[in-house]
């Protein structure tokens, strides 16, 4: 597939007169067509500079970026505003515009100097809400919607640029689970039906591991890992990437646990949600599983009613709830 | 069912979507309001004159009255048309600062450019007394033109502070640093009027009582040009305005350069402010309450619908305050400044509890 942004020993920081920082250093890839990648990395790895770097905006320390093989830092303003477009996470206020107009802002390159809209405007537009799924959206002001819905104007405004590149920074951060996952779709629409490419930094792991086509993994101080998201789990980048005291990455359920030390074990008996939640449970409390243990819990569940059994030196416990399985473990 | 389905993709959308465009008609509205008051004004005072008489005038043929002739081609019309040029040109550099400020109190006053402009035109009324009191009478033309420079010199350097400080602090902080640079400016004039005669103190303690009165006919061709450039560069600007919305981010990235755009709309918030202080003294909260009152008429922030609104909006409110203060009051003299204050401190007031960044709970 072809590429359309390529990164060629892209050094990325800050030069004064006197010195220069560097933070991410000699990076080589590409973002290609109808590309999803998701940049993620530690906060302070450099996400931001590289995006900065990466769009234009601030000039690189050593090596170039390219975008449809011209050196993006010397485009003018007007040209690459038609081939790239952003999303941020500011908040934007907008007075009293309307979520229309706003997108409408999205054709800004292409209007002449009054920014009088022709028919054609319009229907990049409309097209552009159509695809955020905000037709319903369009005629209240941006003042009155919601962080979520705010955001999906935003990217439709960045599709009504009709770029070839999308680059969104931390767009889903202050939204709750249910919209970043609404973004992400969206995001993948678009890459997918309109062959846009995207790149998106983001904090979120699990919808970067379930969305992304490929992930740029900046650890650190480290080198950047590239590649789908189950390869960089597989060969060990993402665990070594996030690698903290007190916390770890589980590759079997691919989400972050918290370490505990552990101060009691107890033997589980018991099958599907109520087992899985029982445990988790557990683990928060510092109680080990262990089949060979010499406490075993019981887990049955009757009629929509679960039942916890606790048995220790031959005697039983019943139990009606979670959290006075956890007070009983605890006495123990 | 097909048929409803066409139905509504033929449909031109593009017509219904722009709820802002739907007051267009209040346009020829204000300009028959515009007009109005500019015959008020011009009808209106100690001697009433009837609309007949104004436009005989007007148009040069005779009246029955000569006096009339004296008193609206003397008198009336250089005062009406001051206002009518300072309230649009108020208008426009309040919208234009405010938007660049990301401020909905900014304007020509709140942010000292009005004292600035004052500073600058008492230096050079002082060094004109320096140099040679004949100075300013001799050379008409010149001594206008160097009061108007110094007004936009002092707006100039005001402006210069206020930019780089406002990258420091929060909204209602640069607000107080302006107040207090306005101050600051006040005590220096003190100082400076010092070092002048009593003659010339005497001239600027007039002046400093903002006032359209004190316009006259010399002083159109330097105010006229000047503000038509502010105001056509204003209009040309509106669009980069509109990005500007969005913030300097977003509007970097739609292609917009955003220092020239900072540039010109400055330069121009500088040509229209700076004349109409030299000329007329520090008019208060008009720059300030004129936008306001036209995104709330017109219901939008779109600077192509806001940037006409508030000239027109500003050539209303100016003359009506200037008539209110020339009504044919018996025993009081009402400063222009005063009535401006009863119409704007109200709509700050508003600003401030309706705006959640005005009450500081969000920066």
């Amino acid at each position: 597939m072809e590429a359309v942004i390529e990164l060629e020993n892209l050094t990325t920081g800050y030069r004064s007169l006197s010195n220069e920082k560097i933070i991410t250093s000699e990076i080589n890839t590409s973002l290609l067509r109808g590309e999803l990648v998701c940049l993620i990395g530690p906060n302070g790895a450099g996400k931001s500079t590289l995006m900065r770097t990466i769009s234009g905006d601030q000039k690189p320390i050593s090596g170039k970026v390219f975008l449809e093989g011209k050196n993006i830092h010397e485009l003018t303003p007007k040209y690459l505003a038609k081939k790239l477009s952003l999303v941020l996470t500011e908040r934007v206020h907008a007075g009293m515009l309307t979520a229309y107009e706003v997108v409408a802002l999205g054709r800004f390159p292409y209007t002449d100097w009054s920014g009088k809209l022709k028919d054609s405007d319009h229907k990049i537009i409309q097209e552009a809400i159509a695809m955020a799924g905000a037709d319903e959206l369009a005629d209240r002001t941006l003042s009155e919607l919601s962080d979520g819905e705010r955001q999906k104007i935003m990217v439709a405004r960045a599709f009504a640029q009709e770029p070839q590149v999308m680059i969104l920074d931390e767009v889903t951060a202050f939204l709750d689970l249910p919209r970043r996952v609404e973004i992400m779709k969206l995001l993948r629409k678009m890459a997918n039906e309109s062959g846009k490419s995207i790149l998106l930094s983001t904090h979120d792991m699990d919808l970067a591991l379930r969305g992304a086509d490929r992930i740029w993994l900046l650890p650190k101080g480290g080198s950047m890992q590239i590649g789908a998201p189950e390869d960089l789990i597989l060969n060990g980048a993402f665990q070594e990437a996030f690698a903290t005291e007190g916390m770890h990455f589980d590759s079997q359920s691919g989400a972050f646990r918290i370490h505990n030390n552990y101060d009691t074990e107890v033997a589980l008996i018991g099958e599907g949600d109520s087992a899985t939640w029982t445990q988790r449970a557990l683990e928060r409390n510092g109680v080990k599983v262990d089949p060979d243990a010499k406490i075993l819990i019981k887990v049955q569940s009757d009629q929509d009613q679960n039942v916890w059994i606790i048995e220790q030196n031959g005697s039983e416990t019943e139990i009606r709830s979670v959290y006075d399985l956890i007070i009983q473990i605890k006495k123990n | 069912m097909a048929s409803t389905i066409t139905t509504s993709i033929s449909t031109p959308k593009s017509k219904v979507r722009l709820a802002s465009h739907s007051r267009l008609f209040l346009f020829p509205i204000l300009i028959v309001g515009t007009l109005v008051v500019f015959l008020l004004e011009l009808g209106i005072g100690s001697v009433k004159i009837p609309v007949s008489g104004i436009v005989n005038v007007l148009i040069g043929s005779q009246v029955s009255d000569s006096t009339w002739s004296t008193i609206i081609l003397e008198l009336r019309l250089p005062r009406t048309l001051a206002a009518i040029i300072g309230g649009a040109a108020l208008g426009a550099a309040g919208l234009q600062l405010q938007t660049l400020f990301k401020n909905p109190l900014a304007g020509p006053w709140a942010l000292g450019l009005t004292a600035g402009a004052q500073l600058g035109v008492a230096l050079v009324v002082t060094s004109a007394a320096v140099i040679g009191s004949s100075f300013l009478e001799k050379f008409e033309f010149m001594g206008n033109l160097s009061i108007v420079a110094g007004a936009m010199l002092g707006c100039v350097l005001v402006l210069m502070v206020m930019v780089t400080v406002s990258k420091y602090v929060s909204t209602i902080t640069l607000l107080i640093f302006g107040l207090m640079l306005g101050f600051l400016a006040q005590g220096l004039i003190s100082v400076i009027l010092h070092f002048t005669n009593q003659s010339q103190t005497k001239i600027y303690a007039g002046w400093n009582d903002g006032s359209f009165a004190g316009v006259y006919w010399e002083h159109f061709p330097v105010l006229v040009p000047m503000a038509i450039v502010g105001l056509v560069g204003g209009w040309l600007m509106t669009k980069s305005l509109n990005a500007f919305l969005l913030g300097e981010n977003y509007a970097r990235s739609m292609g917009l350069s955003v220092k020239r755009t900072r540039l010109i709309t400055l330069g121009c918030a500088v040509l229209l402010a700076g004349p109409v202080t030299a000329y007329c003294g520090p008019i208060l909260f008009l720059g300030l309450i004129i936008p306001h009152l036209a995104r709330g008429l017109f219901s939008t922030s779109d600077h192509r619908i806001l940037m006409p609104a508030v000239m027109l909006l500003g050539a209303i409110i100016a003359q009506a305050a200037d008539l209110f203060v020339h009504l044919p009051w018996e025993k009081h003299f009402l400063h222009l400044n005063a009535v401006n204050a009863l119409i704007g401190a109200p709509v700050v007031m508003w600003v401030i509890l309706k705006n959640k960044k005005m009450r500081g709970f969000e920066i």
